[in-house]
């Protein structure tokens, strides 16, 4: 028998090993180990991230809104002091009030 | 092999693992291996099986559904080992399995103590082969050759034609071939 006929001789008898499988033995614990995961997969994972997620963005949330509120009424206060002044120079223009006379009318 | 009542309740899940466990098992193991890792993969397939049977509409066979999820667990598994092994330093062709004698099933006493041997490395060799083979190559050997499904039941499990199953088993057997070939070339 030459090289070549011998090298196929044993591929054809490796094929062969599809026939003469081996399997695994019998696992007595398996449902019982499914039954577990299914179990953990269900238990509620407190992680240190999903604690410090809504707690960042209430903070965040609360910032905005406060941020907000206090942008709002430095304005309310600059536009009431800038029309007082808007005023008080409309009236000195049409009633030819002296920059006293107006002031004392608005800011009193 | 297959349920014929439909499925009820997940109370029927225990008779589920019972009636596939051990084909799911040595499906896995025929892609791995490694009897520890086919029974990890092997526990997730019924884990997702446990989770997505209220959604299992019965468009196909409970077991061809189950036999499908094992096949991608199968892969997702290997896909995720070799994207490892490509970090470490590649010690062995072989896989350890001449250790893990767990996996061997009770042997005659009357066989030939040097034929079992042999067998062993022999398939040693073949499941190396396998593990060469291209995906879906590898899921249509093992689907044919080792679990005995036929080529209609491979096309439901793989979703594809009865054309594409053949053509992937014969070009299957002619690379396994061709590998063997090579291997025997320099060992013999």
């Amino acid at each position: 028998m030459n090289k070549k006929e011998k090298i196929e001789q044993e591929v054809e008898k490796t094929l062969a090993m599809f026939d003469n499988k081996t399997d695994l033995k019998p696992n007595p614990y398996f449902y019982t180990r499914v039954k577990q995961r299914i179990e953990e997969k269900r238990k509620p994972k407190y992680s240190v991230a999903a604690i410090l997620k809504p707690a960042f963005f209430t903070m965040l949330l609360v910032l905005n809104v406060t941020t907000v509120v206090w942008y709002t009424n430095t304005d309310s206060i600059v536009t009431i002091s800038e029309t007082k002044t808007e005023l008080a120079d409309i009236l000195k223009n049409d009633f030819n009030l002296d920059e006293n006379q107006s002031q004392s009318l608005i800011f009193e | 092999m297959f349920l014929s009542e439909p499925i009820t309740y997940k109370t029927d899940f225990e008779k589920i693992v019972e009636s596939y466990q051990e084909k799911v098992r040595n499906t896995c193991f025929r892609y791995v291996n490694n009897s520890e890792d086919a029974d990890d993969i092997a526990q997730e397939v019924f884990v997702k099986v446990y989770e997505s049977l209220d959604t299992f509409r019965e468009e196909a066979q409970l077991s061809t559904w189950i036999y499908r999820i094992a096949v991608n667990k199968s892969l997702d598994f290997l896909r995720s080992k070799n994207r490892k092994k490509r970090f470490t330093k590649l010690t062995s062709i072989f896989q350890k399995v001449n250790d893990d004698e767990e996996m061997v099933i009770a042997i005659p006493v009357l066989e030939n103590p040097q034929q079992v041997m042999e067998d062993n490395e022999r398939k040693e060799v073949l499941n190396w082969a396998i593990s060469k083979l291209p995906e879906n190559q590898k899921t249509a050997i093992i689907l044919s050759k080792y679990e005995g499904f036929s080529n209609k039941e491979i096309t439901e499990i793989m979703n594809i034609s009865l054309s594409a199953v053949e053509s992937l088993v014969h070009r299957a057997k002619k690379n396994l071939h061709k590998q063997l070939s090579s291997y025997f070339e320099k060992h013999l």
